[in-house]
C-alpha cells in the first residue's frame, strides 16, 4: 500500500510522509475540558488520601488541601483493626471478611445460574421462552425498594432473614436478570451451527453446556465477575436489611464507624476506612477495565 | 442401506410456509443436491432430515426406519455446516473425537478413526491446533473430518463451500465428490450454486417456495428443464427467453415471433401441441453463429450490443431490430466487435418451450 502513488501526490511532490501536526482551537478546548474534568474527579480522592496520611494534630492544624508534611499510615492501621462502631472496636476488617463471604458466593452462583439461563434462552428455545425472557427483563427494572418489605416478610417466614445464605440469595436473585441478559446476548452472538453440530454429535443438554459453551464463555464471564463483584461489594441497602448484625458488609460497617460520634471526629481514620472499603472495586476496575471493555464487545467470537 | 425419504412433509412458522406437502426419495448411495435461491426451503428440508428442525406434519424415513421424532444422533447422519461450526476451544483432534467420545467409543478405536480421517483429508500435521489457527479451507476440512469419523450412513452438507474463496471451493468440491465415491453412502447437499449442483450431483432437486420444481439428473435438469423457473435458474449465462405464440399451420406447429414463424417439427412436445402463448428458451451455447448460422431451423439478424470477454471465450449480447436481447458464447479468437452484424441460427431440437402463463414445459 505504501508504494501506491496517488495522482495528487505526484503533482504536489513536496507532500511526503505523515501529515504534520496542526494546532486547532477545538482540540485545545477539548483537552482543557478533559483536564478540568479529571481534576474535578481526582479532588475528593486526593483529599481522602492526603487526610488519611496525616495525624489528627496535623488534620487540625492544616488546610484540607495541604499535602501531609510527615506522611504516616497510622490511621490506616487504626481503621483496619481498631476503629469503633459503638462498643465494638475491631476496625473494618470484620466488615471486610463479611463482604468477602458475601461477594465470593454471590459471584460464583450468579455465573452458574446466569450462564445456564442464557444458554437455555439462546439455544433450547422452549414454548414461551420469549415471555420468560421478557418477564426476567422486567425484573431488572423493578426498583429494589418496592420488593424490600415483602421479601423481608418472606425471608423471615422461611428462616432466612438475617442469615448469610439469605443475604447471598437476595443478591443472586436481584443480579440474575442482568447477568442472564449478558450471557444470553453473548450466546446469541455465537453461530447456532455450533450447537447443531454438537447435537448431531450426540451431546445432550449438560454435555453441550459444559464441554462446548462454558469454555467459550470466558470473555462474558469476566464482565459478569466485574459487574457482580463491584455491585455486591458496593451494596448497602441489601446488606443493611438482610444481613443482620453478624453479616453486616464492609459498607454498612463503614457507615456505622462514621456515624458513631463519640468524642473528637477521627477524620484521618474515617478517610482511611473509606479508602479501604473502596479498595476492592477500585482494584477490580484498574486490573480488569481493559478486559471489561473487551468482554462487552466480544459478542461476535469467530470460530 | 440408507435410503432417505421425506413423506408429505410440511413445515410452517406461524403464517409462513417453509415446506408444503413435500415428497422426496433419495435412493441409497445417491448424491442428491437441493438447489435453489435463499428462502426456498432447502436448508429447512436438510435440517428437518437431520432432526434439527421441528416439523409441522409428515414423516422422515432413513434406512427404512421412521425417524420423524428421533434425536439427531439416532438417525445415522453426519452433517457439515456452512460456518464450519467447529468447537473453538477444542483442538482439531478433540473436535474430531468429540462425537465418538459422547457415543462411548473406546479410546483406541477413536484414535484409529481420527488418524484415518486425518490422513484422508491431510490433516495429520495439524491435529493439535485450534480452529482459530487454521485457514478457512483447513477448517472446512476438519468439519468434513468430523463427519468422516462418525462413519454415518447419510451425509448432510449445508452449503459447506459458500464461505470459501473460489479456488478452494473448486478444490474441496472435488474432494467431496471423491469422498462420496469412496464411501458409497447417501449424501444430501444444499447449495445455491448451480455449478456445485451440476458437478456433484447424481440427482438435483430444484426448489422454489417450499416445493420441488424438478427432480432429475443434472443432464435432465439442464437439457430438459420442467419449468421456466428451473430453466432460468440453471445455466450461466442464463437461457435466452423469446416470447411468442404457438400456432398450427398446415397441420404443423410453428412458433410465431413477430413476422417470423419457426417450424417446430423437430421439437419433441411433452403433449400434443396446442395454439397459445408460449416462450421459447434457448441456451447460449445452442445458438449457432457465423457459417453455421444458416443450417439451423431459423435464422435471425442481430447486431452486437455488448461484449463480455471471459478469457477462453467471450459472451456476446446481441439485439434484434425489435429489441429482443440474445446472449451467446463465442470463442475469443473470433474477435467480435460491438456494432457488428451477427446472424444467429436457432435450432429447436435443443431448445425448450414453456407455456407463458403457467411456466410449464410444453
Amino acid at each position: 500500500m505504501s508504494e501506491q502513488v496517488l495522482p495528487l501526490a505526484a503533482s504536489t511532490a513536496h507532500h511526503d510522509g505523515p501529515r504534520p501536526a496542526t494546532f486547532s482551537w477545538e482540540r485545545a478546548g477539548i483537552y482543557a475540558f478533559l483536564l478540568v474534568a479529571a481534576l474535578f474527579f481526582l479532588l475528593p480522592i486526593y483529599t481522602m488520601v492526603s487526610t488519611s496520611l496525616k495525624t489528627m494534630a496535623e488534620v487540625r492544624a492544616t488546610n484540607v488541601l495541604m499535602p501531609p508534611l510527615a506522611p504516616t499510615i497510622e490511621a490506616w492501621g487504626a481503621a483496619w483493626s481498631q476503629a469503633c462502631t459503638g462498643l465494638d472496636c475491631g476496625g473494618v476488617q470484620v466488615g471486610f471478611l463479611n463482604s468477602l463471604k458475601i461477594v465470593v458466593p454471590v459471584v460464583v452462583l450468579s455465573i452458574l445460574v446466569g450462564a445456564l439461563n442464557g444458554y437455555v434462552l439462546s439455544f433450547w428455545r422452549f414454548r414461551g421462552a420469549n415471555l420468560v425472557f421478557t418477564v426476567l427483563m422486567f425484573g431488572a427494572f423493578i426498583p429494589l425498594q418496592m420488593v424490600l418489605y415483602p421479601l423481608v416478610r418472606l425471608w423471615s417466614s422461611l428462616g432466612l432473614y438475617g442469615s448469610l445464605p439469605g443475604l447471598i440469595a437476595v443478591h443472586v436473585i436481584f443480579g440474575l436478570p442482568v447477568v442472564t441478559l449478558m450471557y444470553r446476548n453473548f450466546y446469541a452472538g455465537l453461530p447456532i451451527e455450533i450447537f447443531k453440530a454438537a447435537r448431531v454429535d450426540g451431546a445432550g443438554f449438560w454435555r453441550i453446556f459444559w464441554s462446548i459453551f462454558v469454555p467459550m464463555s470466558a470473555p462474558i464471564t469476566i464482565v459478569v465477575v466485574i459487574w457482580q463483584t463491584t455491585g455486591a461489594w458496593n451494596d448497602y441497602i441489601l446488606g443493611l436489611t438482610f444481613g443482620g448484625r453478624e453479616n453486616a458488609p464492609m459498607t454498612v460497617q463503614l457507615n456505622n464507624i462514621i456515624a458513631s460520634q463519640t468524642g473528637e471526629r477521627q477524620f484521618n481514620v474515617e478517610m482511611a476506612a473509606t479508602m479501604l472499603t473502596a479498595m476492592v472495586p477500585l482494584l477490580v476496575y484498574m486490573v480488569s477495565g481493559r478486559w471489561f471493555v473487551r468482554g462487552i464487545t466480544a459478542g461476535a467470537v469467530k470460530g | 442401506m440408507a435410503e432417505v425419504e421425506a413423506r408429505n412433509l410440511s413445515i410452517r412458522y406461524g403464517e409462513f410456509t417453509a415446506l408444503e406437502k413435500l415428497d422426496l426419495t433419495v435412493p441409497h448411495g445417491q448424491f442428491l443436491v437441493l438447489l435453489g435461491p435463499s428462502g426456498c426451503g432447502k436448508s429447512t428440508l436438510l435440517n428437518s432430515i437431520a432432526g434439527l428442525q421441528p416439523i409441522t406434519s409428515g414423516q422422515i424415513w432413513i434406512g427404512g426406519k421412521n425417524v420423524t421424532w428421533a434425536e439427531p444422533k439416532d438417525r445415522g447422519i453426519a452433517m457439515v455446516f456452512q460456518s464450519y461450526a467447529l468447537y473453538p476451544k477444542m483442538t482439531v483432534r478433540q473436535n474430531l473425537s468429540f462425537g465418538l467420545k459422547v457415543a462411548g467409543v473406546k479410546a483406541a478405536e477413536i484414535a484409529q478413526r481420527v488418524q484415518r480421517a486425518a490422513e484422508t483429508l491431510q490433516l495429520h500435521t495439524m491435529l493439535d491446533r485450534r480452529p482459530a489457527e487454521l485457514s478457512g479451507g483447513q477448517r472446512q476440512r476438519v468439519a468434513i473430518g468430523r463427519v468422516l469419523v462418525r462413519e454415518a450412513e447419510v451425509y448432510l452438507y449445508d452449503e459447506p463451500l459458500s464461505n470459501l474463496d473460489a479456488q478452494l471451493r473448486v478444490e474441496l468440491r472435488r474432494e467431496i465428490k471423491r469422498l462420496h465415491r469412496h464411501l458409497g453412502s447417501t449424501s444430501i447437499y444444499v447449495t445455491h450454486d448451480q455449478v456445485e449442483a451440476l458437478t456433484l450431483a447424481d440427482m438435483i432437486a430444484v426448489m422454489n417456495k417450499g416445493r420441488i420444481e424438478q427432480l432429475g439428473s443434472p443432464e435432465e435438469i439442464y437439457e430438459r428443464p420442467a419449468t421456466r423457473y428451473v430453466a432460468a435458474f440453471i445455466g450461466s449465462p442464463a437461457m435466452n427467453f423469446i416470447d411468442g405464440d404457438i400456432a398450427i399451420e398446415a397441420g404443423k406447429p410453428v412458433f410465431k415471433w413477430g413476422q417470423a414463424s419457426i417450424p417446430l417439427d423437430r421439437y419433441s412436445f411433452a403433449a400434443e401441441a396446442r395454439p397459445g402463448k408460449a416462450t421459447l428458451g434457448v441456451r447460449p451455447e445452442h445458438i449457432a453463429h457465423g457459417e453455421h448460422a444458416g443450417g439451423q431451423d431459423f435464422l435471425v439478424e442481430t447486431t452486437i450490443d455488448l461484449l463480455e470477454p471471459m478469457g477462453s471465450d467471450t459472451l456476446v449480447w446481441c439485439r434484434t431490430k425489435e429489441g429482443q436481447q440474445i446472449g451467446l458464447r463465442v470463442p475469443t479468437d473470433l474477435r467480435p466487435r460491438e456494432g457488428d452484424a451477427m446472424p444467429l441460427g436457432i435450432s429447436v431440437s435443443s431448445a425448450s418451450l414453456f407455456d407463458t402463463a403457467s411456466g410449464l414445459r410444453l
